[in-house]
């Protein structure tokens, strides 16, 4: 009860007093909190997306037959449907195919047998009984949501263009679907198509992807299971519909995990904001906390009082973020969409998902970073004795730092980081290799003071020099409020260092990425399916063009491609073939160890298998190693002949030699293809021979080899632009920091700055010298952003993304980057100083001189 | 009168200014009775102040015992002496000590607030208003008040849990000579009708006069 009083009574009226800084603070948090909340909503709405588009298809089934690669038999039908305790069975083939320009979006196709799917999905026809009929009768019908109609002006009896794979496929508009069951899938780009239409348009004649079943609950499942392994092929599976949710968090958990990370360094900042704010506000008040002590405020109370203040303004602050948080999660869920889809599956979300559980984890964040922050001000404040009412004259303003206790404290905990980096990841997740990177910007804050009392030493003179009086007055007072300047430099040290770190992790990670292009991918011409981009590795290459590409006037070698979706112990990987003869004679694959011409020679033998580094770093296996894959043919045992560089997926790749892999799952299709012509072929004419044999009936990618870099250069620059946008919020909240911190001082300086105004300084040297001022804090930051951003991305290239995804990157300086960076923070430091220096130039200096 | 109700035993003090020690208070033994009015005087930097800070409880004596009623508050923890300040005595400052973001009437009432959890009740309060010729002004804040109503209102704080102890530090040493006597004026009434125990710290000579016993300090000694 007297807390509430106090808080009302005294708390609320002083952040109503202080108008700006509360405002700074509460913004601050909010920016945070916001980011906090706009990254999760969008990540959990794309794999919500994502879960409902796979439980739409999937309708009511309860147990799904599956395979990974081409697909299986149909006759697997035939066998499933007669097993007791099934009581229905329908086939299935699904796709993503791509609506050919000027459309040009993604379209998932489902094709079912009209009669067997009906007790599995529920279609709804804006239909006559005709219209039904002509959708069984017409072997190119198609039947689309009404949805997608709408946006795209398709009506009934149209023509719609496909690009199933690489495929041109003109289908009639038969029927719209009411948006209802799965025509609820990707947004509503869905069409529905006959089976025998899409084995046809898959060159899948035989062939389907999935049987979908309804077996009777009253048997025992697992004695079901059991008949249904018995008469299904190897290689395909068996799977009970409730274990095909968590695929996708499975999939991009390395990416959310990231995201979440960065996510946190806005609110981190922000915390620094709130410290600073408190502490302004008990240094401020330390005679009214003397007085409320004199007459009989406990410590405890006290204490309370001022985290009172932290929660005022974390939950006001955390309540604005939430409202920030959705705004921005829509700009956020476009970027982290085209992410996820770049890098792992399609996803096409385009109506956020408020969750209740996001918006309470990121209030709670709020309040909770708030709390936190406030406990070190909050305890100063119940430690002033009483006698402070009594202290008259100027207030103590000084809080004394003790510089080789905190460098002390600072170095233990960059040793503790240290060891942190060294441990192994947990549960596949580099846990401590983030805490290691918590550890650093926290042992560096403890040296802010020894390195600003230092630099402010030697930069002392040159201030001196180049600014006169003002520079020298500036450089004393940093020397004097240094608790204060120390929490607005950590904040914005913190900000920047985060920015340096990632900035010296993605330009390293871009130029390896870059020369891995420029070795590993060394072809002259590179052919893909139209619907790549779309469809990732599942579209393919027509056989018509992969069986004709290595006779084609001028190629010299074709370096096939082909890679199936599959798993590994239950993570995603990548199985994909390759000519073993190619990679032996012409590509340059860089080994992390071995002789590459000896493990090459034992691969392109068929005698062994390779593996990508995130491969062998995720399952822990080696080069000599064995490992047993599940195939067409059985599980089969490989011996890894080597462990190569590759950047092309996360998930880890086992690459086997064509050969064996056309004879384990009589699959000769490609994904994609590099040609290697012969001397004297221009690239140009051989692109114009493809165009004009293949581009009629189909729609394929082709590209040269530059054209290729900068697409690939390009996709990595989309993927991590979500990472600058996160960072820029980050600055923008540190900069609140210089603000409110410079204003904090000017307001104890009133004073000082009377009495320096009274015997004789212009107005103009008190509002340069605020100036100098807050750029030094920008030059102190800049330089300990340095030194904290250098350690934290040694730590984010050789633990932390080792440890997720498993890539070596060889370490570079953007040194441009980083001139440009400091460029940035004097300016916006300086920036920020202007709204106290004129502050402090308008002082009335009589008032000023009253002032206890 | 009781006697031993305030009784300073070899009260001792030292301050360091850097390594030098200034002895604030040097072996002070002191007794004061219930309903005494105690007038100290002395030259500034005497030790005036640090006796008062320390028998209300707001500075620890460095050596020797301050008893309360029989309880030494030398050996109180924080939370018992805060609950002292609090409940048993009202100290009143020279320059006020007014909480400038509170008005008047929230001023007087914080101690019992603090004590309560509730505000004091209203005819408590508004018999303290009127006795003081504040009624008027209390929903003012401090920096719309004179010196004298800034001083009367710190005097009402003080009484508003109605301690034993009224502890006053030159409370006229910043105010007009006609405001001043009206706080001493206060100040014997609350002795001679309501049998408060009273210490005052002053230089006036009219503040001494109206004491029944009138202590002078030099160089941290009782002459």
């Amino acid at each position: 009860m007297v807390l509430f009083h106090l808080l009302k009574n005294i708390t609320l009226r002083h952040l109503r007093l202080h108008k700006g800084r509360t405002i700074l603070s509460i913004i601050g948090i909010a920016l945070g909190v916001g980011v906090f909340v706009s990254v999760q909503m969008a990540i959990h709405t794309a794999i919500e997306s994502f879960n409902a588009t796979v439980d739409h298809v999937s309708g009511k089934a309860n147990f799904q037959i599956t395979s990974f690669g081409r697909g299986f038999s149909e006759e697997v039908y035939l066998k499933v449907k007669k097993v007791p305790g099934v009581k229905a069975a329908t086939p299935v083939i699904q796709y993503t195919s791509k609506m050919d320009e000027p459309i040009g979006e993604p379209l998932y196709l489902l094709g079912i047998d009209v009669f067997s799917d009906q007790p599995f999905r529920e279609y709804q026809f804006y239909q006559s009984e005709d219209e039904g009929l002509l959708f069984l009768k017409d072997p190119h019908s198609i039947a689309i949501t009404e949805k997608l109609a709408n946006r795209h002006g398709l009506k009934k009896g149209e023509k719609i263009t496909l690009i199933v794979g690489s495929k041109k496929v003109i289908l009639n508009i038969t029927n719209l679907l009411k948006m209802e069951g799965p025509a609820n899938s990707l947004e509503g780009n869905f069409g529905l198509i006959d089976i025998a239409s899409a084995q046809e348009a898959l060159e899948k004649v035989g062939l389907i992807d999935r049987i979908d079943l309804m077996v009777d609950k009253s048997k025992p499942i697992e004695a079901i299971e059991r008949e249904l392994r018995k008469v299904i092929p190897p290689g395909v599976e068996v799977r009970r519909s409730d274990t095909r949710s968590g695929q996708i968090e499975k999939m991009v958990s390395a990416f959310h995990l990231n995201l979440t990370a960065l996510s946190f360094i806005s609110l981190i900042v922000g915390m620094f904001l709130i410290y600073n704010a408190i502490s302004i506000s008990v240094i401020q008040r330390r005679r009214e906390i003397g007085i409320l002590r004199s007459v009989g405020l406990t410590r405890p109370q006290t204490l309370r009082l001022f985290m009172g203040e932290a929660v005022w303004i974390g939950c006001l602050g955390s309540l604005i973020g939430i409202g920030i948080g959705i705004g921005l999660a829509k700009i956020m869920l476009y970027l982290v969409s085209r992410t996820i889809t770049a890098l792992y599956i399609l996803v096409k979300a385009e109506h956020l998902l408020i969750s209740p559980t996001v918006l309470i984890a990121g209030f709670g964040m709020g309040v909770l970073a708030s709390v936190l922050s406030s406990i070190g001000p909050a305890r100063e404040a119940s430690r002033i004795a009483p006698k402070e009412a009594l202290a008259l004259g100027t207030l103590e303003t000084k809080i004394k730092i003790r510089l080789r206790h905190f460098s002390l404290i600072g170095i233990g905990f960059l040793i503790l980081s240290f060891i942190f980096a060294l441990q192994k990841p947990i549960y596949h997740r580099p846990i401590l290799g983030f805490l290691a990177a918590l550890l650093i910007l926290i042992g560096v804050s403890f040296l802010i003071p020894s390195v600003t009392t230092l630099l402010n030493r030697l930069l002392a003179p040159l201030l001196g020099f180049l600014f006169g009086s003002e520079g020298k007055l500036a450089s004393r007072y940093i020397h004097d409020s240094m608790a204060r300047t120390v929490i607005t430099i950590a904040a914005l040290m913190t900000a920047l260092s985060m920015l340096i770190s990632i900035s010296i992790m993605i330009l390293s990670f871009r130029k390896t990425v870059d020369l891995w292009v420029e070795q590993s991918i060394n072809g002259d011409v590179f052919i893909f399916p139209g619907s790549y981009s779309i469809t990732g590795y599942s579209a393919l290459l027509p056989l018509e063009v992969s069986r004709a590409l290595p006779s084609l006037p001028g190629v010299k070698a074709v370096d096939s491609f082909r890679a199936l979706e599959a798993e590994y112990q239950g993570q995603p990987a990548l199985i994909a073939s390759v000519d073993g003869e190619v990679f032996l004679n012409l590509k340059v694959i860089r080994f992390t160890r071995g002789n590459r011409q000896a493990i090459l020679q034992q691969f392109a033998a068929g005698q062994a298998i390779l593996v990508t580094e995130s491969f062998s770093i995720k399952h822990q296996v080696k080069a000599g190693d064995r490992i047993k894959l599940n195939t067409p043919k059985g599980e089969k045992d490989f011996l890894i002949a080597g462990v190569f560089y590759d950047y092309s997926s996360d998930w880890g790749m086992v690459l086997l030699e064509k050969k064996i892999f056309q004879s384990l799952w009589d699959d000769e299709t490609f994904h994609s293809a590099g040609i290697y012509l012969k001397e004297g072929v221009s690239q140009e004419t051989f692109k114009e021979t493809l165009r004009e044999r293949y581009s009629k009936p189909y729609r394929l990618f082709v590209v040269s080899h530059r054209e290729l870099r900068n697409e690939v250069l390009k996709i990595f620059d989309q993927t991590f632009a979500i990472t600058y946008a996160l960072e820029f919020i980050a600055i923008i909240v540190a900069i609140l920091g210089i603000i409110n911190s410079l204003n904090a001082l000017i307001i104890e300086r009133q004073r000082d700055i009377g009495i320096i105004r009274a015997v004789g300084a212009f107005r103009r040297q008190i509002e340069k010298t605020t100036l100098i001022e807050a750029g030094m804090i920008g030059f102190f930051s800049h330089i300990l952003g340095l030194l904290c951003g250098f350690l934290l991305s040694v730590l984010l290239i050789y633990v932390i993304n080792k440890q997720s995804f498993g890539w070596t990157i060889q370490f570079s300086i953007p040194l441009w980057s980083l001139i440009e960076s400091w460029l940035v923070v004097m300016v916006t430091s300086i920036g920020a100083g202007f709204i106290p220096a004129r502050r402090a130039a308008k002082m009335n200096v009589v008032e000023s001189l009253r002032m206890e | 009168m009781e006697d031993h109700f305030i009784e300073l035993i070899n009260v001792t003090k030292i301050y360091h200014q850097g390594d030098n020690p200034v002895v604030a208070l040097d072996h002070i033994n002191l007794n004061i009775s219930k309903g005494e009015f105690v007038a100290i005087t002395g030259k500034s930097g005497c030790g005036k102040s640090t006796l008062i800070n320390i028998i209300g409880g707001l500075d620890s004596p460095g050596q020797g015992h301050v008893m309360i009623n029989g309880e030494d508050t030398s050996l109180m923890d924080d939370q018992r002496l805060t609950l002292y300040r609090r409940d048993r005595v009202g100290i009143i400052f020279q320059f006020f000590n007014l909480l400038p973001i509170l008005n008047l009437e929230e001023n007087i009432a914080l101690p019992y607030l603090l004590r309560e959890g509730s505000n004091p009740p209203t005819a408590k309060m508004e018999r303290l208003l009127h006795e003081m010729g504040l009624y008027e002004r209390r929903y003012h804040h401090p920096h719309e008040l004179s010196g004298g109503e800034m001083q009367r209102v710190a005097i009402c704080r003080a009484l508003i849990n109605d301690p034993a102890i009224i502890l006053a530090d030159e409370p006229t040493g910043n105010l007009d000579s006609v405001s001043g006597k009206q706080v001493l004026e206060i100040l014997r009434r609350l002795r001679n009708e309501q049998g408060k125990t009273i210490v005052l710290v002053t230089h006036s000579q009219e503040g001494a006069a109206m004491a029944d016993r009138v202590l002078r300090m030099h160089d941290g000694k009782l002459l």
